[in-house]
């Protein structure tokens, strides 16, 4: 065990792997950074240069890309109130007020102490539970597999808002696309209408960078004006002072960052959940004097960065070990994985550990390096944001499209770019969650085959088996819920 | 409008869902099983869906026509027809970005789309849409063609 710890080091430290984490970390700084672009899109951009590269190179490049996305995001959140990735979002509530104040500074620095120190959090985590997984794993078979599939997309699906019904449909939807192609089992091509390209599937890289980037530069372009507009110059001094702050607020980052692990685990569930219960947990405890939580306390900065860069520790947990992504951007590195060698599974907790440590050191090494980078860079930085969308729009549509192209070099690719595109973009305009759809089309094979194999094994009553039986219930319960909790809130108003 | 894009929407999720369940029905027994039982509740869904969007539709329908006395004739109306004209436009800008890819390849297609969106959609000087079509190619060219030699 130690040993494979010492490895992992080793490996993440060797050449080229080093020098390609490095360069992810700047990218992923930037892509975070610059709002709009998040996670999903900046992995969906980096994966097509990671096919050529050896197991740990890739790692470190893709994790070191992954990891920071969320720092760089937290800077443009605080700034401009503009978030650089969805889980940003909840960052906005306190740190933009804090920046208007003039103590963005304080806020950033909070934000990237708060991030760096959770992503550690969330990396020691996962070094510790490695060890337990790996009776875990042995214990799941084809019926958990597809069982915790379903699971997944239900999870997904039924955190679309007030609309489950939309999220539900996404879902599907992305299952039924994953469907598209040479059927595994028997050969029969489905849905490819006699197109050569289809009989492969639709590709994961074109799908995300259509449904992600394609969709939101044709939303910048259609609102105009550029990406953030500052109403107040913000001050970028007292990053020390927001450092300090996490070690003051100690008790509420601990707590954010095992809430961030705990959703991280949980299939489906993604970064934007983790922040959002954090920072409302940090508002239930807000002391007499303090200042109230929307308004430019400290404490809703911390909250929201710590438990999301704990979740990502948390998140490769079922993504090494069960090949079921914690979220979308798990879901994109998970076929990364899969294309550069790296399957999922007990042998990454056994004969391939020193990997899986390789990923928990790129976890921390990006961590911390990014947040010092950020501290440095922030300022200047921050001039992108006011690039007019009409010229940063076509150059990321370009670089959109060499993305995809460079999947299967075809055509093929940009055109599945385009069409999940236009649907992505409607899906964006009518609140239908995109997300859910990634993850369908991710987990639409794995259901398929661990489907066949669990009737083929144990026959139609594989459904029984304790563990599925217990996610069956699971899943039927949260359906239930996304549908009863709406109707119990609309009651609830017109009562009140 | 934007009622009529989430009844259009909707209707496109119908018949996509159709589609898959009666393509899906002329497959061999074993390959259709996944098909249908995932396309059978995603089409009911999405027909609740289409029923719930007309729903809607009809009741701000109504809540509009109360409330169009009070308001300036065309106003919203205008600029939603300004942005759906604008959202058309954009997507005619990808297109040709894809057509000329396929036709010109990306080292001759990229600079020109940068060229001309930047002239003309955003309306910028010569002199600066031809400073970043010819940057963002260098770029590219760099690194695809030098550092990563590889072909687009």
């Amino acid at each position: 065990m130690l040993e494979a710890l010492w490895d992992g080091l080793v490996l993440v430290f060797s050449w080229p792997a080093i020098g390609y984490m490095t360069v992810g970390v700047f990218f992923g700084l930037f892509m975070g950074f610059t709002p709009g672009i998040g996670g999903p899109v900046t992995l969906a951009l980096v994966l097509p240069f990671s096919f050529s590269l050896d197991e740990v190179s890739a790692v470190a490049f893709l994790l070191g890309t992954h990891s920071v996305v969320v720092t760089g995001g937290s800077v443009s959140a605080i700034l401009f109130g503009v978030p650089g990735a969805g889980p940003n979002a909840a960052t906005i509530i306190d740190g933009f007020p804090l920046a208007q104040k003039g103590e963005a500074g304080r806020a950033i620095g909070a934000a990237l102490a708060a991030s760096a120190l959770g992503g550690v959090f969330g990396t020691v985590v996962l070094a510790c539970i490695i060890p337990v997984l790996r009776p875990i794993v042995l214990v799941f078979g084809p019926p958990e597999f597809f069982m915790l599939a379903i699971l997944g997309v239900v999870f997904l699906a039924t955190l679309s808002g007030d609309e489950p019904l939309k999220g539900v449909i996404a879902g599907l939807l992305g299952l039924m696309i994953s469907l598209i192609g040479e059927e595994l089992i028997v050969g029969t091509k489905r849905y490819t209408f006699d197109t050569v390209y289809l009989w492969d599937g639709i590709k994961l890289v074109p799908s995300v960078i259509g449904l992600f980037a394609v969709a939101e530069m044709v939303d910048l372009l259609v609102r105009g004006g550029s990406i953030a507009k500052p109403e107040k110059k913000a001050v970028l001094t007292g990053p020390w002072t927001g450092v300090m702050d996490v070690f003051k607020h100690w008790g509420l980052f601990v707590r954010s960052c095992i809430l961030g692990v705990i959703i991280g685990i949980i299939p489906g569930l993604g970064g934007d959940v983790a922040c959002f219960l954090a920072y409302g947990q940090a508002a239930q405890t807000v002391k007499k004097g303090e200042t109230e939580y929307g308004k430019g306390n400290i404490g809703g900065v911390i909250a929201p960065e710590a438990a999301n860069n704990a979740k990502e520790g948390g998140a490769l947990v079922p993504t090494i070990a069960f090949g079921i992504p914690g979220s979308g951007s798990m879901a994109i590195l998970l076929g990364a994985l899969l294309i550069v060698g790296i399957t999922p599974g007990a042998a990454l907790l056994d004969e391939k550990l020193d990997i899986t440590f390789a990923m928990v050191w790129t976890l921390a090494i990006a961590n911390i390096g990014g947040a010092a980078i950020m501290m440095l860079l922030a300022k200047r930085l921050s001039k992108i944001t006011l690039l007019e969308g009409s010229i940063l729009a076509p150059i990321i549509l370009s670089v959109c499209f060499i993305g995809a192209y460079m999947t299967t070099n075809s055509m093929g690719d940009i055109i599945v770019a385009i069409v999940l595109g236009v649907i992505g973009f409607m899906m964006k305009r009518l609140n239908f969650s995109r997300a859910a759809l990634l993850l369908g089309l991710v987990l639409g094979r794995i259901v398929e085959q661990n489907l066949f194999l669990s009737i083929r094994i144990f026959g139609a009553g594989f459904i029984y088996r304790p563990i599925a039986m217990g996610l069956v219930v699971i899943a039927v319960m949260v359906i239930a819920w996304s549908f009863l909790k709406p109707m119990l809130q609309r009651r609830n108003e017109k009562a009140a | 409008m934007k009622k009529a894009e989430e009844i259009g929407f909707a209707a496109f999720l119908v018949i996509v869902f159709a589609l898959f369940v009666i393509l899906g029905w002329g497959y061999a027994k074993r390959p259709r099983i996944v098909p249908l039982t995932l396309s059978i509740p995603g089409l009911a869904l999405s027909v609740l869906n289409f029923g719930n969007s007309i729903v809607k539709a009809k009741r701000a329908g109504t809540d509009q026509k109360t409330k169009r006395a009070e308001t300036s004739p065309g106003g919203p109306q205008a600029a939603l027809s300004t942005e759906n004209r604008k959202i058309l436009v954009i997507w005619t800008w990808i297109i040709a970005l894809a057509v000329g890819i396929n036709f010109l390849g990306f080292m001759i297609a990229l600079p020109i789309f940068l060229l001309a969106f930047i002239k003309f959609f955003a309306k910028r000087t010569w002199k600066l849409s031809t400073l970043i079509a010819a940057s963002f190619t260098l770029a590219v060219y760099l690194v695809f063609y030098v550092g990563l030699k590889t072909t687009l």
